[in-house]
């Protein structure tokens, strides 16, 4: 199995947090890999006069990375959240670049491994149904997380042959919990 | 009908893993800011809100600090997640009004079970307090005026004090300053020789609030006098404020390792 092979973070502990469900687990890998890389995006360039900002940042990364046993992350960014608190510029300024590399090398690796998925065929349709997307709304207006997951779950049982991309960029957002990205989206497009 | 939680974190992810540990229990409501946040609570109210401690832009603390300050969302409670948070920062939220404390790594029981505690109040236990005087109708009006909150063990032989800690543990001492045998404030190197009692509060009551007998029980580590005779909204307004602290300083405690 591919996600056996996942360098930087301990498959086998993250399975067994969640019994050993893949589905689960892979869906969970999904959100730390978005998660991750738009942290490390919004932390990209170290700024000085930004301090505090990137000590949560990098506490953020700390605490999801942790979760997930992304263990050597997790602890890269210990260090540099330990450095932001005191002020330690120069500790920053030495690991930053290396942190956000391994950072993306992760989300790489991630990525590659749901590319090797091999997809299970669907039923094709043209586009999502107009009901399933206005359940989607009504389930990201009222901010009902599982109603939200549920209408997606819904939306993917087809695959698409002219929605733009459409299904694919609600994931995103779904799994990023955009949910007024989602609305603003979906309206605009009515 | 289910439980609504309101969880406060500007990691997606956090968000997303929370609800698949809890979404058997609770309804989730995600906000990944304290603007979404506000925006939710125009339209639900939960019964609960689990809020990180460190975010971007507002803190969970300045966050938790405009909760209070709003009439229609003070009632709330408001429980504390962190990943090991910095203890100053835990004490500032309970000083602010948080009604606990979570650290993210903890097991999904025992989430589920801090949850619970503050969904379901009346299934918290009663702290015990333990009031000696040697006058019995002292007693029994510390007793009506606690017995909403707390469980009153009392007793009017001071010197039967060691003999009870053997078997029940405080979580408050509420002593008289003079008794007819012995000293109130002698009792306080007698609690503080149970190691379990290092650091339980000791309040003292006297009828002679005198500078003197205010000063000799603050110096010797009480946490607090009341005056006699007692009024009861004050003895039971001080005592839960102590108990609040201390209760919350204990969970710190039990905890400390995880914390900064």
């Amino acid at each position: 199995m591919p996600i056996k092979k996942l360098e930087g973070i301990d498959t086998e502990k993250g399975l067994a947090q969640y019994n050993g469900d893949e589905t689960v687990y892979f869906n969970m890998l999904r959100t730390y890999m978005l998660s991750l890389r738009a942290m490390a995006n919004a932390i990209e360039t170290f700024n000085e006069n930004e301090i505090e900002g990137y000590r949560v940042k990098v506490h953020g990364i700390r605490g999801a990375s942790g979760h997930i046993f992304a263990t050597q992350i997790s602890e890269s960014a210990a260090a540099l959240e330990n450095a932001a608190m005191e002020g330690d510029t120069a500790f920053i300024k030495q690991n930053h670049a290396p942190f956000i590399n391994s950072a993306y090398a992760l989300v790489q690796s991630i990525e590659e491994i749901f590319a090797s998925i091999p997809q299970i065929a669907k039923p094709e349709k043209d586009k999502p149904d107009s009901a399933l997307l206005e359940k989607l709304i009504d389930a990201c207006n009222g901010f009902k997380m599982e109603d939200v997951e549920n209408a997606m779950v819904e939306i993917e049982k087809f695959s698409y042959t002219n929605d733009g991309g459409l299904a694919a960029i609600l994931r995103e957002n779904v799994d990023m919990v955009n949910y007024r990205e989602i609305v603003e989206l979906l309206e605009k497009g009515e | 009908m289910r439980k609504k939680i309101l969880y406060v974190d500007d990691v997606s992810h956090n968000l997303i893993t929370m609800n698949m540990r809890l979404k058997k229990h609770f309804d989730i409501f995600p906000a990944k800011n304290s603007e979404t946040m506000f925006e939710i609570l125009e339209t639900t109210i939960p019964d609960l809100i689990l809020l990180d401690i460190n975010m971007p832009k507002s803190s969970g603390l300045s966050v938790l600090e405009r909760l209070k300050a709003t009439d229609k969302y003070a009632h709330i409670p408001v429980v504390f997640l962190t990943i090991g948070g910095s203890k100053s920062n835990l004490l500032r939220g309970m000083n602010l009004g948080a009604a606990d404390y979570m650290l993210k790594s903890w097991r999904d029981e025992k989430i589920l079970e801090c949850i619970n505690l503050h969904l379901e109040p009346e299934r918290q236990e009663k702290p015990i307090i333990l009031a000696i005087d040697d006058d019995p109708s002292i007693l029994k009006s510390v007793n009506f005026a606690l017995k909403d909150r707390c469980e009153t063990r009392t007793l009017t032989e001071p010197e039967k004090m060691q003999d009870l800690l053997s078997i029940i543990t405080p979580d408050l001492f509420l002593i008289d300053c003079h008794m007819p045998d012995i000293n109130g404030f002698d009792l306080i190197p007698k609690i503080r020789a149970f190691p379990q009692h290092e650091h339980t509060p000791i309040l003292f009551f006297s009828s002679a609030g005198t500078y003197d007998n205010v000063s000799a029980a603050l110096t010797l580590g009480a946490e607090d006098f009341i005056r006699k005779p007692i009024d009861p909204d004050i003895l039971r307004a001080r005592i839960e404020a102590k108990l609040k602290h201390y209760l919350f300083i204990r969970r710190l405690r039990t905890y400390e390792k995880d914390i900064i």
